[in-house]
């Protein structure tokens, strides 16, 4: 694959405070167009496994020099139902994982993971969750509380697009892992 | 031809098939040649050996044996195997039917109707590519011009879906709407919605596209 420069993805489109990012395989594939990343894939193992280290990099350090209270991270193009359980596990999970753990340092704000994204840590014992419940309040407002924390807070388990909502899932990060 | 010419070309479209579904581009380039060499048809080369071929990577996706990037592989095979049998063509290959395509007004995303493209070339009909964020006044006109016998309709917003029933509403304006089969699909839309906008068909991906084309002709 040609090298390629990767930039972090756009602010969220009504609120400045949220950094909207693909992983690192949404990034690559994107990048690469999706049908010439989905070749590779099959053609040229070892370089998008380079590609994507890099870009996992990339958006470390790009993320880090901006700093936004929310980081919200999706992984569109890593589907399992296109890309297979094993492919996923093979090229999004440890670069999504690298990511995690490039941003883990960081001492505040929110790093919140699509639902498909938080579901798959979850199942293969990267992320423990807890729901905690509340009345109704606009989840963009929910997030912002737990950015003024003074350490980073994962959170997943809902669209980053929802309105409202009565519940948070609170991600732990299992240690052996990350 | 003789039977036993006969069975040795049979033999080739089959290894010709193989090599596709194993993804294995040098070898169904190697076959190629080799059937133009032997002054084989190439047109039956084309359509058991590659279209063939294709028809059971189709099977193996909706078995969930294979995944898209199988398939974006395989699709690349056809492609370069049909480069070569082309060569020994006398005359164009047949084409099952003209498809104009494109993503619908206000959808930039057109991974899935690239993928239908591959799918459809390598089933052997003709397709114009439109492009993303289509006007309903383009797709009109570009099928006309083009003498289409198919508009076929992508989105993956649910916020564009209106935006399809336009191409059918200006159709009709224009009387032209019996001049062309309109399928659609994408993740939003569904079999309903297609029957409520008075859409011909729905497929939900690229195999069931080959399958919906091939059911429409050949009725």
């Amino acid at each position: 694959m040609n090298r390629m420069n990767y930039c972090v993805a756009e602010m969220h489109k009504q609120y400045d405070n949220i950094l909207e990012i693909s992983a690192p395989y949404s990034v690559a594939a994107e990048t690469a167009g999706g049908l010439v990343f989905y070749k590779q894939l099959r053609l040229n193992v070892s370089a998008v496994h380079k590609e994507l280290d890099r870009a996992a990099t990339d958006l470390i350090v790009q993320i880090n020099a901006i700093l936004p209270q929310i980081i919200s991270i999706a992984d569109p193009y890593a589907n399992p139902k296109t890309i297979s359980e094993t492919h996923q596990r093979e090229f999004s999970l440890p670069y999504l994982i690298q990511l995690l753990r490039g941003l883990e340092t960081n001492s505040g704000g929110v790093v919140h993971l699509c639902p498909y994204c938080s579901l798959l840590l979850e199942k293969y014992g990267i992320v423990n969750t807890e729901i905690v419940s509340f009345s109704a309040k606009p989840y963009v407002a929910v997030l912002t509380e737990y950015a003024q924390s003074n350490r980073l807070v994962f959170i997943g388990g809902q669209c980053i697009h929802t309105k409202t909502v009565n519940k948070i899932f609170l991600l732990h990060l299992s240690n052996s892992i990350l | 031809m003789t039977k036993s010419i006969e069975l040795k070309q049979q033999y080739f479209f089959e290894c010709l098939s193989q090599s596709v579904v194993d993804m294995d581009e040098k070898q169904a380039k190697k076959i190629a040649k080799m059937i133009i060499n032997e002054s084989m048809d190439c047109n039956k080369a084309i359509e058991i050996g590659l279209s063939g071929g294709m028809a059971r990577v189709g099977t193996l996706y909706e078995t969930g044996e294979y995944f898209i990037p199988d398939l974006l592989v395989c699709a690349d095979v056809v492609q370069e195997a049909m480069t070569v049998l082309r060569t020994g063509l006398i005359q164009n290959p047949l084409s099952k039917g003209r498809v104009v395509i494109g993503t619908i007004f206000g959808d930039t995303h057109d991974l899935g109707k690239n993928i239908v493209i591959l799918f459809l070339m390598s089933a052997g009909y003709e397709v114009l590519d439109l492009g993303k964020d289509v006007s309903a006044r383009s797709f009109v006109d570009e099928a006309v011009k083009w003498k289409a016998d198919i508009i076929a309709i992508s989105t993956l917003m649910t916020t564009c879906m209106k935006n399809i029933k336009d191409v059918i509403d200006l159709l009709i304006t224009e009387n032209k709407r019996k001049q062309f089969r309109i399928i659609i699909g994408g993740k939003p839309v569904s079999f309903n919605f297609a029957t409520i906008i008075g859409a011909d068909g729905y497929a939900e991906n690229a195999v069931q596209t080959v399958k919906l084309l091939d059911t429409i002709f050949s009725k």
